[in-house]
């Protein structure tokens, strides 16, 4: 047992209307704002989603054109990966590692509040493309060349919005990494940090390592277009393979950048509901830091067929295999944790478990597309977009909705509904799997991904996820109304919230007041 | 307002530095100072990985 001491001021006056919220230098009102974002986008892509699984609900072409369906599927990817997790797990660093950390503020405020007032700004430029002449982008969300540079009045439109959203991160993570650096509570050393400030301390680093990275490669796409350079054009000594090269040296840490946080906030909400202490908590922070390093060197698996000596193929097949190690050492942890517990089932516990199980199934079909040999088999099928999608989704996304779950009674002073989660839980839970599952079978099947049409002996599988993708979608809906009916009202949370919770974050009220800790407390 | 925080965070235990103050961190500004210029430093790493990239790229790496 600690103890520590805190000097509480509360200050609650504040600016009030929109004022507040557009000039805001507050971590709160800003993770809030991220919030609220990523949830619009979060319907946004959805709604892209569901038409998408419309048109495959049958072979032939029913709804849409195939130049609008790749541009359905190019845009969603974008705005979920952009606009939605990223955000979300920008809004609840926001919220969360001052708080944790004991913290008045992040370290740069104004910075702070830059870094969210350009996200809107670049999705307005990016969804807006929508009603250019020559249509939304559609080549992708990797935006390989040559293909990317057949797009319409879009292309500039597309690099700009990219290049905002890197700006908006790079500043994001940078104001992450001054905050645990300098901004910790007196005897607050960095491995008495509690695991979502480590996970996020270390995606910070990843993402100012890798999005200069994807801004340098769009870069190099706009000179090719406009301004007559053959980065990645072959008639004038260019190589387009390159630009897949430094993509994916940008994408597959990215891919890390959207689960790290993600095991951070599992490794919050299950010693809570276990009301044990996490277990491996040491090994748990090197496990993350043994993940990023190892995502800078795998980049390559994302390009097997496109054709690389043997060697590389082997190093990069044993190098992602390797990824599996910490991975596996998260998840022990995760079950240790719960060994002999005392568990109870509320709903971020069951996001949490969630989270573990399926997470797993996705990691598991990773390690089966890792081996170079048989993604030859795979490649550009539905087993990959089964694949990420049990990653980012009931991984990624799992975790975010537990987080808020597990949060939103410290932020809103306010119980959600317990039932209404648990359902919100179920159906998203059957919906997913009858959603995604199937997309394994079409996959090894050889069904091709990015296509708004396919052969008849797909129709039944398609028609299950899609089946299952409007399920998932009205549910979400739910969501949606459970966050706001908690927002307006409810039974009045206590400081404490979750009898098994702990940290400086339980120490506050609930809702926390405007200024916390505004003088250090002390950790001893 | 005085708030005695009672914690068995785990990781609160184990660590055996964890009487150590930290230099400067109960002195906010001190702290905002050195944050602002590790702010710059890694804005610095940000623009120098973009066009170390670009340069890498067109000079053929």
């Amino acid at each position: 047992m600690s103890t520590a001491t805190a000097h509480e001021e509360h200050h609650e006056e504040h600016p009030s209307g929109l004022a507040r919220w557009v000039f805001t230098t507050n971590h709160k009102d800003i993770g809030t704002l991220y919030l609220l974002f990523a949830l619009l986008m979060f319907m946004v892509g959805g709604a892209m989603a569901m038409i998408i699984r419309a048109e495959l609900f049958e072979p032939g072409l029913q709804f849409v054109e195939p130049q609008f369906f790749n541009s359905m599927t190019t845009m969603h990817a974008l705005v979920m990966i952009f606009g939605a997790v990223m955000p979300a797990f920008v809004g609840l660093a926001n919220w969360l590692i001052p708080i944790m950390l004991g913290a008045p503020d992040m370290a740069l405020p104004r910075m702070n509040n830059w870094s969210f007032w350009i996200l809107p700004f670049a999705f307005a430029i990016l969804l807006s493309t929508l009603f250019m002449e020559g249509g939304a982008p559609a080549g992708g969300w990797t935006m390989y060349p040559p293909l990317v540079l057949q797009t319409g009045n879009a292309f500039p439109f597309l690099i700009f919005a990219v290049h905002l959203m890197g700006i908006s991160s790079i500043m994001g993570a940078i104001n992450v990494i001054v905050t645990i650096v300098n901004m910790r509570a007196p005897g607050m050393t960095m491995m008495k940090m509690p695991l979502f400030v480590w996970t996020w301390l270390i995606t910070a680093y990843l993402l100012i390592a890798t999005m200069p990275v994807l801004a340098g490669s769009v870069t190099m796409l706009l000179t090719d277009r406009f301004f007559d350079t053959s980065f990645f054009d072959a008639a004038g000594g260019g190589d387009p393979v390159m630009f897949q090269h430094i993509f994916w040296f940008f994408g597959h840490p990215e891919v890390y950048i959207l689960i790290l946080p993600a095991f951070g906030i599992v490794s919050q909400i299950i010693p809570t509901f276990a009301r044990k202490p996490l277990f491996g908590y040491s090994s748990m922070v090197y496990a993350t830091a043994s993940i990023a390093f190892l995502s800078f060197i795998v980049w390559a698996h994302h390009m097997f067929t496109v054709g690389m000596p043997l060697t590389g193929e082997l190093f990069f097949m044993y190098a992602t295999m390797l990824i599996a190690v910490p991975t596996g050492v998260k998840v022990f942890n995760w079950v240790s944790t719960m060994w002999k517990g005392s568990m109870t089932f509320e709903t971020p516990m069951l996001f949490a478990l969630g989270f573990v199980i399926m997470f797993t199934i996705g990691g598991f079909s990773g390690l089966m597309l890792a081996i170079a040999p048989v993604d030859f088999q795979y490649h550009d099928t539905y087993f990959v977009v089964a694949h990420f999608h049990y990653v980012l989704v009931t991984g990624a996304v799992f975790a975010i909705m537990g987080a808020a779950y597990y949060w939103m009674p410290k932020w809103t002073g306010h119980m959600y509904d317990e039932k209404l989660g648990k359902l919100h839980f179920w159906l998203s839970t059957i919906s997913v799997n009858v959603l995604f599952f199937p997309q394994h079978f079409l996959g090894l099947a050889g069904m091709p991904r990015r296509i708004p049409d396919y052969s008849t002996q797909f129709t039944e599988f398609n028609q299950m996820s899609s089946i299952g993708g409007f399920a998932f979608g009205l549910t979400q809906l739910l969501f949606v109304y459970i966050v706001f009916k908690t927002i307006r009202g409810g039974e009045k949370a206590s400081e404490q919230v979750w009898e098994g919770a702990h940290g400086l974050e339980w120490t506050l009220s609930s809702p926390p007041p405007y200024h916390s800790f505004s003088t250090a407390p002390e950790i001893k | 307002m005085d708030v005695v925080l009672t914690t068995s965070l785990p990781q609160f235990q184990h660590s055996a530095g964890n009487q150590v103050k930290l230099a400067g961190m109960n002195d906010e500004t001190a702290q905002r100072k050195r944050a602002r210029w590790m702010a710059a430093l890694l804005g610095l790493v940000a623009v120098a990985v973009y066009f170390g990239f670009i340069w890498a790229t067109a000079s053929g790496f």
